[in-house]
């Protein structure tokens, strides 16, 4: 009777077919987790984080998608700055969560090599998906910090042409002083002209200045993220060590594996010729007993 | 198993431990069946043990009730064909059960797999095996894959079922835990492309494949028309006579053309694992079987008249204490008598005593003139069927295929056969005629083997005229078991250079088995217990008028 157990094979291509559809973004419906197949702590954590990152790269893309749309005189900068915001939060959070991971991992004693090998992955892989995803970040906040020193660079000419008109909305006045002196309700418009150019002036420095909070912001935010790369990198460095380790491993497995079989072979020899020297000894003796019996008993 | 001895090679014995292990998990189960493996199951399980295995319920695969049992786990056992895979994804998106434990019968392909993995959103699915019992298992040495009309390549149901038919094959080795040598008659397109087709299943499924080497074995395939004569015989041993009387299709027997038949024995059921009686006598001829059949009877007077002298409360208690089993006991004493009393009514009617002494001339001897004037005289007596007329006629011009056929198809269309019946006797030399045939049917391909056919029967006499006739099976058999089996007749798939003689030997046949040659199987294997273990697989079992429609089918092509 043969039969043959398709159940872990399946078991990876549906994993497969799931992988897949996640990367294609589709949502994918709450799956149930029966109480049999509760999974580790381990796992639970990890799958958290991936989530987590998930859901930052979901939000990093709304946040690229503004940060380009961004028009001079639509601006969603409030948004914006709350969504970086949301995201250097969560990044920092991810950040902190994988590293208590990977200490959890070193520190737990792991059943056997193998599964410590396999959690090491884990955190790996997951290592490179949040980098990957604050790199998207550093990029995005890159890009807005370019779109906006473009506006101000706009705002500048336009602003310089707005005081242009100011300064002849200045002259102006005088000339209807000189000229239409007498007719005082249009010097009343005309101060009242000056009168609503005072504060849009205001509001324009005002502007100006949560621009450069924004930008501060910003930078202050890629620094930070500067940081949290460092780390990361100091993360990956690890992994890469540890491959090499695994490397190394096989190496030396194989040539323990050589030595094992040659000293089995030696062995074998060795028993081989004992066997003889035995068959010899024991020959010896019994043609001494029987000597011992016929000639002295 | 092999672990076992009496176990090993045991077709039936196989199939029942892989639904033993499909319902091992505890739970309430549904078992769900499809149109084959129902058949399959119903071979070597009764319901009620199945039953005693928390199954709860049985469903057929294409059942759409959509009502939802979430508190019972659905076991599928399945042939992994396209239409059960749609079926399975359909209902994955809408699970029922609460778990799903897929078993399929043979090899599922990855494109399957990848379908239900996609299908399985929910993840409901336990597991998937393939647990390789896609036979049917009749005897313990003998397997069936129920496929009508498949006698050679240019019937019409060969190139539907080629896959079937190398799937059926293929389940039963790995079913049997044998990776065999293959060998095939070298004269029949037939067997070779199907012993191609194994070979290529075989290294493409190397894995399955993987087990310790246990004895020496062969996959034997051979051609139905390498002995057409076999099937075309009147039988005299029980299940065969049943089987050619009545018809046994998955272990039932419809007594329903029976004359002044009861209601509750109209389809009775024969399983050799619950009927005692049917299991010591499967083999035994219709004379010894009267007289079983009367023991068994004396047996049930004797209970019947313990059961009915109760003076004391002990004897009360005995008496409720026995009552089911004498219920059962009185149960199968009245379905073998009434199979018993339609057998000889059938005998009886048709005068299938001539019929089938004449038969086993044909088959047997080489006397032509005295053959002749007696197959005369039979089809001009009006007390003979028109098919039984057809049979002798067909047995003739088998043995004597340059000999007066013409006259004898003359004579039967006076006696009002059809046209279409006649012409079933060139059918079957187009299909089995002695061009075509391996191996030495008739005894009379060389000198000697005729000799010593004549000088035999001249020492030994023949014990029992109605069942003298040997099928070919027995001298293949025979010359395995001297290791004599000729190269050129039945090649090597792939050349081998053992030359060791197989212990354990699959001879599969294409066009169908017959139960004569099941007893040949059970006969050779008691005498050579330890030494060669045989086991028997067709397309299906013949009987004399499946033969005959089969050879029909052959005509259309």
């Amino acid at each position: 009777m043969v039969w043959s157990d398709r159940t872990s094979e399946f078991g990876n291509l549906a994993e497969a077919i799931r992988r897949k559809q996640e990367q294609n973004g589709v949502q994918l419906s709450q799956r149930k987790l029966s109480p049999a197949n509760q999974k580790s702590q381990f796992s639970y954590a990890a799958a958290k984080i991936s989530r987590g990152v998930f859901e930052t790269s979901e939000k990093l893309t709304k946040l690229t998608n503004m940060a380009k749309n961004t028009k001079l005189f639509m601006d969603s900068s409030a948004q914006i700055e709350e969504l970086t915001f949301i995201i250097k939060q969560d990044i920092q959070s991810l950040n902190r969560e994988l590293s208590a991971l990977d200490q959890y991992v070193k520190s737990s004693r792991q059943p056997n090599k193998q599964t410590g090998d396999h959690s090491e992955t884990i955190v790996g892989f997951l290592n490179t998906k949040l980098i990957s995803a604050t790199k998207d970040f550093k990029d995005i906040l890159e890009v807005r910090t370019e779109s906006l020193k473009q506006q101000q660079e706009k705002k500048d000419s336009f602003a310089g042409y707005s005081s242009n008109t100011y300064s002849t909305t200045i002259d102006n006045p005088s000339d209807n002083i000189l000229y239409k002196y007498d007719e005082e309700e249009d010097y009343d418009s005309s101060a009242q002209e000056h009168s609503i150019l005072m504060p849009t002036e205001l509001t324009t420095t005002n502007y100006t200045a949560s621009r450069l909070r924004a930008a501060e912001n910003i930078s202050s935010t890629i620094h930070q993220l500067e940081g949290i790369f460092s780390q990361l990198a100091n993360l990956v460095s690890q992994q890469g060590e540890v491959i090499e380790r695994i490397d190394a491993n096989m190496d030396d497995t194989l040539l323990n594996i050589g030595r094992g079989h040659d000293s089995l072979v030696t062995t074998l020899y060795n028993i081989s010729s004992n066997r003889s020297l035995i068959i010899k000894i024991f020959l010896v003796l019994i043609i001494f007993s029987i000597i011992f019996i016929v000639f002295f008993a | 198993m092999a672990s076992s001895p009496h176990k090993h090679m045991d077709v039936i014995h196989a199939v029942q431990e892989y639904v033993n292990k499909m319902l091992k998990e505890p739970g309430m189960k549904v078992l769900v069946l499809d149109k084959e493996t129902a058949g399959i199951v119903s071979m070597v399980y009764t319901q009620s043990e199945i039953l005693q295995k928390e199954v709860f319920l049985f469903e057929k695969i294409d059942n759409v009730s959509k009502e939802k049992m979430l508190h019972m786990k659905g076991v599928y056992f399945i042939r992994p064909t396209q239409e059960n895979i749609n079926l399975i994804t359909d209902e994955l998106k809408d699970p029922k059960y609460s778990k799903y434990h897929f078993f399929f019968s043979n090899t599922v392909n990855k494109v399957f797999l990848d379908d239900i993995a996609k299908a399985d959103e929910q993840d409901v699915v336990a597991e998937i095996q393939e647990y390789f019992g896609d036979f049917f298992a009749i005897n313990p040495d003998t397997f069936s894959l129920n496929m009508q009309s498949i006698l050679s390549k240019r019937s019409l149901g060969w190139a539907m079922n080629i896959n079937r038919l190398v799937d059926g094959v293929f389940s039963s080795m790995l079913a049997l835990k044998k990776k065999p040598i293959i060998r095939y008659s070298s004269n029949s397109e037939a067997t070779r492309y199907l012993s191609e087709k194994i070979a290529e299943r075989m290294s493409r499924e190397r894995d399955l494949f993987d087990f310790r080497k246990t004895n020496e074995s062969l996959l034997l395939i051979l051609d139905r028309k390498d002995d057409p004569i076999t099937p075309l015989l009147h039988q005299w041993t029980y299940q065969a006579m049943i089987h050619e009387l009545l018809t046994i299709s998955n272990n039932r027997v419809s007594l329903a053309n029976a004359p002044n038949i009861k209601e509750d024995l109209k389809e009775v059921v024969l399983s050799l694992d619950h009927d005692a009686f049917y299991r010591e006598n499967l083999y035994k001829n219709f004379g010894d079987l009267g007289a079983s059949i009367k023991d068994l009877v004396d047996q049930y007077q004797d209970k019947a008249n313990t059961n009915a002298n109760i003076q004391t409360i002990d004897d009360m208690k005995k008496f409720i204490e026995n009552y089911p089993n004498f219920l059962s006991f009185s149960k199968t004493v009245s379905k073998h008598v009434a199979l018993m009393d339609e057998l000889s009514r059938i005998v009886s009617v048709n005068n299938l005593m001539d019929i089938s002494e004449i038969q086993q001339e044909l088959a047997c001897n080489h006397d032509h003139s005295s053959v002749y004037s007696r197959i005369i005289e039979i089809i001009n007596d009006p007390k003979y069927s028109e098919k039984d007329k057809l049979v002798v006629v067909m047995l003739y011009s088998i043995r004597y295929e340059d000999g007066h056929v013409w006259e004898l198809k003359e004579n039967l269309t006076r006696v009002g056969l059809s046209p279409k019946q006649i012409s079933l006797i060139d059918s079957l030399k187009s299909y089995a005629g002695a061009q075509l045939r391996e191996g030495d049917l008739l005894g009379t391909k060389n000198i000697f083997s005729f000799a010593k056919s004549v000088v035999k029967r001249g020492l030994q006499g023949v014990s029992n005229i109605y069942t003298q006739h040997k099928p070919l099976l027995h001298e293949i058999l025979d010359n395995i078991l001297k290791n004599k089996l000729k190269e050129q007749s039945y090649p090597f798939l792939s050349p081998t250079n053992t030359k060791e003689r197989p212990q354990d030997i699959i001879i599969f046949m294409i066009g169908g088995i017959t139960f004569e040659e099941a007893l040949t199987i059970y006969t050779f294997n008691s005498l050579n217990v330890g030494v060669c273990r045989v086991v028997l697989g067709g397309t299906n079992v013949l009987n004399c008028n499946q033969f005959l429609e089969d050879i029909s089918e052959t005509l259309r092509k």
